[in-house]
C-alpha cells in the first residue's frame, strides 16, 4: 500500500466558513458561532483511496482577507491545492473572485484551485446562482458546513484530483 | 544574561533539531515536554509536514523559513498554543526555533473578531438588501403595470358614464349610473394607493416642494365638500386660521390627497351631525409653519382597540366593507414624509377627531441655516462607539447599519430579537441600543425595562436606549419615557436625524468623545 501526503490550504475572505468546512470535514462537527481564525491551524486526514493509496490530506485553515495578497506566502507555500471560499450571503466575498483566483494562478502555477461557495443552506439558490452570474464566478462546488451537504464529496474530489 | 531573563526566555522558545529524515536529536522541551529525542517530528504534528516541501526546494541562500501565528497542539495543555515557527536547513541538519505568542496573538484576535464580525453583518445585510430589493422591484413594476393597464379602461367608463348622463336616462337608470361611478372611482383611488405605497416603502417617492396658495388649496377641498353635505344633510363645520400664511413650499397635491382622505372617511362614517373641518396656525420656527388640520366628525366611531391599528395596511374597522384599508396607511406614510404626525381620538358612538400637523415651508428663506443646524448634530469622527441593533425587519437593520457605518465611528451588532439582544447584552458591552418597540415575542418595552431593573451591572442597566418605531399615535414619546427608553426617533427617518438623536442622547449620558 502506497502512502502519499498533500498540502491544501483553505483560503479566501474571513467569515465565509473555511473553519466550518475545515471542522466539519476533520470531525464532522460544526458550531453556529463565529470565532475568527487568527494565524493557521492544521488538521490531518487520511483517506484510503480505491486505488490503495492511503492520501494524508494536511489541511491548512488559514485567517482570512479581502484579497488574497494580503495572506501570508509561508501559509501558501509547497501547497498542492488552494480551496478558495466565498461566502454565498456576501456579494463582497465574490465580487472579486475572478482577480483573486489569477494572483493565485500566477503565483502558484502548478497548484490545484477549488473555488467553493459557502453557506449553502442560508441562501435560495435561484437567486444567488443570479448573482454568481452577474459576477462571473466560475465555481467548482457549493457547499453547507452546517448541514454537510457537497463537504465530504469536495474533499474526495479533491483527494481523486491528486492522486491521479 | 540573567537567571530571571534566562527562565523568562525558556518559558517562551523551544529549540529543536533534527536530521534530514525528521528524527529530534535535540530539543530542550521548554514548551512541548512530549517532544523527545528520536521521534519522527512529522508524527507529532501535520504542520511538520512542511519540513518534506522544504527539503525538495530549500538553496544553501534560501535555507530559512518563518511560519509565524501557528496553532500547535502536541501537549497536555488544553488549548493551542499559538506559536511563531522558525526553521532553517542546512546540508546536516534542521534547526526549528518555537516562540510562543499565545497571550499576544489572543488579544490581537478579539480585535480582529470584533471587526470581522460588525463587516460580516453589514455584507450581509447588504446582500439580503440586494435581494428584497429585486423581489420589491418586481411587485413595485409589476403594481405599475398593472395600474397602467387598468386606468385606461378606467378612464373610458367614466368618460362613457358621463355621455350616459347626459342621455334621457329614467331615475332607476341614473341611479344605476352613479353606482357605476362611484365604484369605478374607488377602484381608481385604490389603484393609486397601492402604486403610492409601492413608491414609498422602496423610497422611491418624491415630495414636491414647490409654492402654492395654501388658502387656495384648502378652500377648493371645502367646496368640494359642501354639496356631499348637503346630500348627505350633514352640518359641515368650517374654521380656518386667519393667521395662516397663505404662500407656502410644499407638494400641494399630497397634502390635498391626505386632508382628502380623511374628509372623506369623515364624510362616510357620519350618518347624522356635524363634520368639522379646522384649520389653524401651530407653531414653527426656522421658516417653518406647523400647519394643524383637524377632522372631526360625529359619526360611528372606532373602538379603543382598533385605535392602534387603524393606520396599518390592509386593516378595515368597519361594517360597510368599503375602501381598500390602504387609505389612511397612505396617510400616515405620507405625513411621515413630511416629518409631520396624525394622531386619532375617537369614542364609539360619539365620532372621530383626527389631528393632523404638517410642518411646511412659508418663504423662500435660507436654507443653510437649517442644514448648519442639522449638522452640528453630527457624531464626531473620532470615537468608537459599539451599537447593538435591536430590530426584526432586515431592510430596516441593514439601513441603521449602513448609516451608523457611515459615520466611521461606530461598530455595530444586529439582532432580530429581545430574547437575542440579552443574550448580546450580558455578552459585551454597549454604548448604545437602537430598539425597535415593536418586535415580536418580548415587545421593546419590556426588555427596555428589564434592562433597567433586572440587572446590577451598571454598563448594561444604563446603557442608553434609542427606540424606533413606526408607531407615532400614541403619544409614544411618554410611553418610552415610562418604559425606561431615553429617545424616541419615528421611522421613516432619516441619516441626519439618526445621527442627530444619538449625539443628542449621548450628549445627555454624558458619553465622551475622545
Amino acid at each position: 500500500m502506497s502512502k502519499l501526503s498533500k498540502k491544501i490550504a483553505l483560503v479566501g475572505p474571513f467569515g465565509v466558513g473555511k473553519t466550518s468546512l475545515f471542522r466539519r470535514f476533520i470531525d464532522d462537527a460544526f458550531s453556529e458561532d463565529y470565532k475568527s481564525t487568527l494565524g493557521v491551524q492544521i488538521q490531518k486526514k487520511v483517506i484510503q483511496m480505491d486505488n490503495g493509496t492511503a492520501l494524508s490530506m494536511i489541511l491548512w485553515d488559514t485567517e482570512g482577507h479581502e484579497e488574497i495578497s494580503q495572506s501570508r506566502s509561508s501559509y501558501l507555500l509547497g501547497s498542492h491545492a488552494f480551496i478558495y471560499v466565498f461566502d454565498l450571503t456576501r456579494i463582497d466575498t465574490y465580487k472579486n473572485i475572478n482577480e483573486q483566483i489569477d494572483f493565485l494562478k500566477k503565483n502558484y502555477p502548478n497548484v490545484l484551485i477549488k473555488i467553493i461557495g459557502n453557506k449553502l443552506d442560508t441562501v435560495a439558490l435561484k437567486r444567488v446562482k443570479k448573482s454568481l452570474e452577474e459576477h462571473n464566478v466560475n465555481y467548482d462546488c457549493l457547499t453547507s458546513a452546517k448541514t454537510g451537504e457537497n463537504v465530504a464529496e469536495l474533499f474526495v474530489e479533491i483527494a481523486v484530483d491528486l492522486t491521479n | 544574561m540573567s537567571d530571571l531573563n534566562k527562565k523568562k526566555f525558556n518559558d517562551k522558545v523551544q529549540l529543536i533539531t533534527i536530521n534530514h529524515k525528521g528524527i529530534v536529536s535535540f530539543t530542550d522541551a521548554n514548551l512541548f515536554n512530549t517532544i523527545n529525542e528520536g521521534d519522527v517530528i512529522y508524527e507529532l504534528h501535520p504542520f511538520f509536514e512542511v519540513i518534506k516541501g522544504l527539503l525538495q526546494t530549500y538553496t544553501p541562500t534560501d535555507n530559512e523559513f518563518s511560519f509565524p501565528c501557528v496553532h500547535l497542539a502536541m501537549d497536555q495543555v488544553s488549548d493551542d498554543r499559538i506559536c511563531d515557527v522558525n526553521i532553517t536547513i542546512d546540508l546536516a541538519e534542521i534547526h526549528i526555533v518555537i516562540f510562543d505568542y499565545t497571550l499576544t496573538y489572543k488579544e490581537l484576535n478579539k480585535i480582529s473578531q470584533e471587526r470581522n464580525e460588525s463587516i460580516i453583518r453589514s455584507q450581509e445585510l447588504a446582500f439580503s438588501n440586494k435581494l428584497l430589493l429585486e423581489k420589491e422591484s418586481f411587485k413595485n413594476d409589476f403594481i405599475a403595470n398593472i395600474n397602467h393597464e387598468v386606468s385606461t379602461p378606467i378612464t373610458s367608463i367614466k368618460g362613457f358614464l358621463d355621455l350616459l348622463k347626459k342621455t334621457d336616462l329614467s331615475y332607476e337608470q341614473e341611479e344605476l349610473v352613479q353606482i357605476i361611478l362611484r365604484e369605478s372611482e374607488h377602484l381608481e383611488r385604490i389603484f393609486g394607493d397601492m402604486l403610492d405605497l409601492s413608491k414609498i416603502e422602496t423610497g422611491t417617492f418624491k415630495l414636491l416642494e414647490e409654492p402654492f396658495d395654501l388658502i387656495e388649496l384648502i378652500e377648493s377641498i371645502v367646496d368640494s365638500y359642501k354639496h356631499i353635505a348637503a346630500e348627505n344633510a350633514l352640518e359641515f363645520k368650517v374654521s380656518i386660521d386667519s393667521k395662516l400664511n397663505a404662500q407656502m413650499y410644499g407638494d400641494k397635491t399630497r397634502i390635498y390627497q391626505i386632508v382628502n382622505n380623511l374628509l372623506n372617511n369623515a364624510f362616510k362614517y357620519t350618518e347624522k351631525g356635524f363634520v368639522q373641518f379646522k384649520v389653524s396656525k401651530k407653531g414653527g420656527k426656522y421658516k417653518k409653519q406647523i400647519v394643524q388640520f383637524e377632522i372631526e366628525d360625529s359619526g360611528i366611531g372606532i373602538e379603543k382597540e382598533n385605535q392602534v391599528s387603524i393606520f396599518e395596511a390592509f386593516v378595515q374597522h368597519n361594517d360597510k366593507g368599503e375602501g381598500s384599508g390602504l387609505g389612511l396607511h397612505v396617510v400616515k406614510n405620507l405625513v411621515h414624509l413630511m416629518n409631520g404626525s396624525v394622531e386619532v381620538e375617537s369614542e364609539p358612538g360619539k365620532g372621530t377627531k383626527f389631528t393632523l400637523d404638517i410642518s411646511l415651508r412659508h418663504d423662500t428663506g435660507n436654507q443653510e441655516e437649517e442644514v448648519a443646524k442639522v449638522a452640528k448634530l453630527k457624531a464626531p469622527k473620532s470615537g468608537r462607539f459599539r451599537v447593538l441593533v435591536v430590530e426584526n425587519k432586515r431592510s430596516t437593520q441593514y439601513l441603521i447599519t449602513r448609516l451608523l457605518l457611515n459615520q466611521g465611528c461606530f461598530f455595530v451588532d444586529v439582532v432580530s430579537s429581545a430574547e437575542e439582544a440579552i443574550k448580546a447584552i450580558e455578552n459585551r458591552t454597549y454604548d448604545l441600543l437602537i430598539l425597535d418597540i415593536k418586535l415580536s415575542g418580548m415587545s421593546g418595552f419590556d426588555l427596555a425595562l428589564k434592562i433597567r431593573k433586572d440587572y446590577a451591572d451598571e454598563f448594561i442597566k444604563d446603557v442608553p436606549i434609542l427606540g424606533i418605531s413606526a408607531i407615532k399615535t400614541l403619544n409614544i414619546e411618554n410611553l418610552c419615557a415610562i418604559n425606561g427608553i431615553d429617545s424616541f426617533l419615528a421611522k421613516p427617518f432619516s441619516e441626519e436625524l439618526l445621527v442627530g438623536k444619538i449625539t443628542k442622547l449621548f450628549k445627555r449620558k454624558g458619553k465622551q468623545y475622545s
